[in-house]
């Protein structure tokens, strides 16, 4: 399988260690990722309050470029990005007035299908290619998934898993032999559009998040989105001192713990880039799947 | 709120009909059912509830509407819009607020959240790709908080968390859109 892949600036930055993983775990799928001629910031967090038009036109460009490329499906691994590029595609599609608007913009065809890995690596066959290729079993492995809000929120924009009660990650990292928890924060919101400007409210929000995965008794918390992975993992220990509470709740992506079950190598995975020290253990399994 | 008489007349709908060409939402819809402000995670620090202030919007208190601490408060994760049982997409709503005010001049009660969009969308500008180090400091020297978030920033840095220095991949690209949008908006 080919696609067109948009890493967005955390990848290229704050979240290297998603990018990399990404790759990693994709090339061991055989799903083959090209990224993105000549992109440029989709215009997530902050267009969307600055300009409909810009934060309409910014994303559809990208999409022209992968058109340009010769491809028609294009794996957004930041849900803040994805978000946008549904949100555009969706707004052209609704409101002719604003496809008009664009057309004076963008140049070229940007009708291109936008999906998150998640939903790449839950499609059918792909499970069984997971488990198959997971033959180690990393300790700990109790692990609650966290979706945050943009991936399945809002529902007719996002076009993608249970809006209150999401699965895919569950279903892709039981399938590497993880143990995944039911909790109740799986779609709260971390505050991470604040993270620069309202610390009190992302210290609160996040307490929250962290909070309740404790009390499901998780060893780890997956993530599939770079600002809920910076602001849950950084801001922690703020967080402890601030509610007088040890939390010590490791933040990996879902990437990161495919790779620690399919063994890949830790240049890969970058664990250290983490600031709660993800501590495991790994041993061969005959088959769990 | 301030206690007061309000005065409703023909005009009072302007606000909601400018609101409506500007983002499509018609926030007549709404029935006051208190969803959008029961699930708001931020809610405990607005100065109005989402549920309040579309309620102000419907009466066309633009001007208490727009110097709100709640429209820059919203973190846009889209609950209200999810669970609205009217359509009210209120998260839509905040951001056509948020430009209305900008468009207006008009002081945010927290002036760090529009210098943050602000400077967000200059740093696109530039450097076509985020260049997060130089957006991060840029921010909190012109906003203040640069002390306390040091610290935090040097740990990042020395886990290798930013790139030191800025690109200018797609950042050609990116102007153009910006130009072009604003040569469009002037129209």
């Amino acid at each position: 399988m080919r696609y067109a892949y948009y890493p967005g600036c955390s990848l290229h930055s704050t979240s290297r260690e998603y990018d990399s993983s990404m790759r990693a775990v994709a090339k061991v799928l055989g799903v083959e990722l090209k990224e993105v001629e000549g992109w440029f910031c989709c215009g997530s967090t902050a267009a969307h309050a600055a300009s409909r038009l810009l934060s309409t036109a910014l994303p559809l460009a990208n999409l022209a470029s992968v058109r340009r490329m010769g491809l028609s499906d294009v794996l957004v691994p930041c849900p803040a990005c994805l978000s946008r590029f549904k949100t555009a595609l969706h707004r052209v599609d609704e409101e002719p007035a604003m496809a008009e608007d664009v057309a004076g913009i963008v140049q070229g065809d940007y009708a291109v299908q936008v999906r998150h890995p998640l939903q790449a690596f839950s499609a059918p066959g792909m499970l069984e290619a997971i488990a198959l290729r997971a033959h180690l079993r990393p300790e700990p492995r109790r692990v609650v998934c966290y979706y945050g809000c943009l991936l399945t929120r809002p529902p007719e924009v996002a076009q993608f898993d249970d809006v209150e009660n999401p699965q895919s990650m569950d279903a892709v990292l039981r399938a590497a032999g993880y143990e995944t928890l039911d909790w109740p924060a799986k779609t709260d919101c971390c505050g991470a559009s604040l993270a620069l400007t309202e610390k009190e409210v992302v210290l609160r929000l996040c307490h929250g998040i962290l909070r309740a995965a404790k009390d499901a008794g998780a060893q780890a918390l997956a993530v599939a989105c770079p600002l809920c992975q910076v602001n849950l993992d950084t801001r922690q220990e703020e967080v402890e001192r601030l509610y007088g509470e040890r939390l010590s709740l490791p933040i990996l992506y879902f990437t990161q713990l495919l790779g620690l079950a399919m063994g890949l190598p830790a240049q890969d995975l970058m664990l250290q880039k983490h600031f709660v020290a993800p501590d495991f253990t790994r041993k061969e399994v005959a088959h769990h799947a | 709120m301030a206690e007061g008489v309000l005065r409703i007349d023909e005009a009072s709908s302007e606000f909601a009909e400018r609101i409506a060409e500007l983002c499509g939402v018609n926030v007549d819809l709404c029935f006051q059912c208190g969803k959008c402000a029961s699930g708001c995670p931020v809610a405990y620090a607005m100065d109005h509830t989402p549920t309040e202030l579309v309620h102000m919007v419907q009466l066309g208190l633009r001007e208490q509407v727009l110097r709100s601490r709640t429209i820059w408060l919203c973190s846009s994760c889209q609950t209200c819009s999810t669970r609205c049982p009217q359509g009210v997409d209120v998260a839509e709503l905040m951001d056509a607020l948020r430009i209305m005010a900008q468009q207006g001049r008009i002081a945010a009660p927290v002036p760090a959240v529009p210098a943050f969009v602000r400077q967000s969308v200059r740093n696109i500008a530039v450097f076509g790709r985020t260049y997060e180090l130089g957006l991060m400091a840029t921010l909190k020297l012109s906003t203040g908080g640069l002390r306390e978030e040091l610290g935090l920033g040097v740990r990042m840095l020395g886990k290798g968390k930013f790139r030191l220095l800025p690109g200018f991949q797609g950042s050609g690209e990116a102007r153009r859109i910006i130009r072009r949008v604003k040569a469009r908006e002037k129209r």
